[in-house]
């Protein structure tokens, strides 16, 4: 508990330092309030609405994770594929890394095109930046296996698969944590660029709609709540893959262990 | 063990990506003996042992195996290769690597299991196989332990273990106490002297320490050069009891094989060829 503190309380501090600066700096200089509101101004107006400001965190959120699931597998399938395989490897990870050169803004009407307005094309916008980091990170973890415990395993003649999942994948758990952790921020940006290209208005706008819809309403203090929101978002899932890789983890790794 | 198996290693040359790295190596080690190899750094021991383990094959040259004293006549005929694997695939070598290599993720009792698992040993008999190893090398407190929480003694006696759970019939030892005090690796060596004894396994040991090699084996061979040359065996025929490191004739054995280790290169030329 005491750690927890340790840990938590510095950024926390600084944090509401610099909301009491931003909220003292508005009250003196007086800006416009579609130019820049105050913490309290941005406050009021997420109350006003909250309901549909929770409706499109949940909606966010949803295609965030879903897509975020989707790239976890998929990102792990694949770098266990290819891990089998140098053939595979050489033929497809240099297009592999070529494809995540593609700006996603760039591809995402694609993907309107492809899966329609709506919850589908903001869930593959997401998982498209997500798997990349899961698939690098897994793959290099899977074949910096220690050559010797591989000889070990082929000692006893345990075969491929085997010795993927009892020794290639544990030894590789916290570069996929890793992995996992960096495609949690990613799926969120994913998700809301999708949402800027391809969301859809009404009862259940996610916040990348409601960030435009507000940009156009000059309600600067509502744009900043739906930011607030997505970073939370992100946080929250930051958070939830952390703390899963630090179960897995906290037994045998050195980057768990107590000092 | 009735059934240990003797090592024949016949003018034996290895390459790495055409760099040679071992020369006609001639090593010879009876059923049930043990036999120890010394040596300059990189001069081949860790690449002769997997040779013999049948994880990489031979540039030339032939490793035979022999059953019960006497030459297996199959493998006499029979490529190396082929015997080898054969060997292995019956789970009849076991190695215990420099440094112990125990999986971090896996406790004790997990670690020491983890060869009887591979084979499809149900998970109750592989662990009484496990304990019963394990109570053998004092690790019995310990097997819930996850390797980093282990001195590094208790995780040579935990890969020790490993090796020997199989009941293997040749134990192929590369430097396994290499990184430990000298306190406990008396204690190690004089554990393995009495594993070996009861458990009458063949075994290979490599290291860099003469009086190790001396008080532990029935023959010491010296590695020189690069690539690595075999020189003659040196048989080691004192008493193999705590007080005899500091006898006469031990004192001269090691001289014998310090000799040998120190040897000019063209000397050492001169009595390999
Ligand atoms: N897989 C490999 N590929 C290429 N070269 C190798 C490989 N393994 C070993 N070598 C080379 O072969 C030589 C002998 O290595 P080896 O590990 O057998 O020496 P060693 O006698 O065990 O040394 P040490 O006492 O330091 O453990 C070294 O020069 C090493 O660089
Ligand atoms: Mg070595």
């Amino acid at each position: 508990m005491k750690n927890i503190l340790r840990v938590a309380l510095p950024p926390i501090f600084t944090a509401i330092a610099l909301l009491v600066v931003w909220e003292i700096a508005v009250m003196v200089f007086k800006p416009a309030a579609y130019l820049l509101p105050s913490p309290l101004m941005i406050l009021r107006a997420a109350n006003v609405d909250s309901r549909q400001l929770l409706q499109a965190t949940l909606s966010t959120a949803i295609s965030a994770g879903l897509g975020f699931i989707i790239a976890a597998v998929v990102g792990m399938t694949c770098a266990s594929v290819l891990s089998q395989s140098k053939f595979l490897q050489r033929g497809l990870y240099p297009l592999a890394s070529l494809f995540q050169m593609v700006p996603l803004v760039a591809i995402a009407p694609l993907l309107v095109i492809w899966f329609g307005y709506g919850l589908s094309a903001t869930v593959a916008s997401a998982a498209i930046v997500a798997v990349f980091p899961v698939l690098a990170n897994t793959l290099d973890g899977l074949r910096s296996t220690d050559p010797a415990l591989r000889e070990l395993f082929h000692i006893y003649n345990a075969n491929r698969f085997t010795r993927w999942w009892k020794l290639e994948l544990p030894s590789a758990t916290p570069n996929i944590v890793t992995g996992l952790r960096i495609a949690a921020g990613l799926a969120v940006i994913g998700t809301v660029v999708g949402e800027f290209v391809s969301g859809y208005a009404g009862e259940d706008a996610p916040l990348g709609m409601v960030v435009l819809a507000s940009m156009r309403g000059a309600r600067t203090d509502l744009v900043f709540a739906a930011v607030a929101l997505s970073a939370a978002v992100g946080f929250v899932l930051f958070g939830a893959v952390s703390f899963l890789g630090w179960l897995s983890l906290r037994k045998w790794h050195a980057s768990t262990l107590i000092h | 063990m009735r059934d240990a198996i003797g090592v024949h290693v016949r003018g034996v040359s290895h390459k790495f990506a055409g760099a040679n790295v071992i020369d006609h190596a001639d090593v010879q080690v009876k059923p049930g003996g043990f036999l120890a190899i010394v040596g300059d750094s990189g001069g081949g021991k860790t690449t002769l042992l997997r040779l013999i383990g049948g994880l990489i094959a031979p540039s030339s040259g032939e490793i035979v195996f022999m059953a019960g004293g006497e030459s297996d006549s199959q493998s006499d005929h029979a490529p190396r290769g082929q015997s080898a694997v054969a060997a292995a695939q019956a789970n009849a070598i076991s190695f215990c690597f420099q440094e112990g290599r125990l999986l971090p993720w896996r406790n004790v009792l997990q670690n020491v299991a983890l060869p009887l698992e591979l084979n499809g040993v149900s998970a109750q008999e592989r662990h009484t196989a496990a304990r019963e190893m394990l109570a053998k090398m004092q690790l019995s407190d310990s097997e819930h332990k996850m390797p980093a929480q282990l001195s590094g003694g208790m995780r040579m006696r935990v890969a020790m273990a490993r090796a020997l759970v199989t009941r293997p019939k040749l134990l192929l030892l590369d430097e396994p106490f290499g990184a430990l005090d000298e306190v406990t690796r008396l204690a190690l060596d004089e554990e393995l002297r009495q594993l070996w004894q009861q458990t009458g396994t063949t075994a290979i040991l490599v290291t860099h320490s003469i009086q190790e090699a001396v008080s532990l084996a029935q023959q010491v061979v010296v590695m020189r050069g690069k690539p690595g040359r075999t020189l003659p065996a040196i048989v080691i025929d004192v008493p193999k009891d705590a007080a005899h490191r500091t006898s006469m004739p031990f004192v001269a054995l090691c001289e014998r094989v310090y000799q040998q280790m120190t040897m000019q290169t063209n000397e050492v030329v001169e009595v390999t060829r």
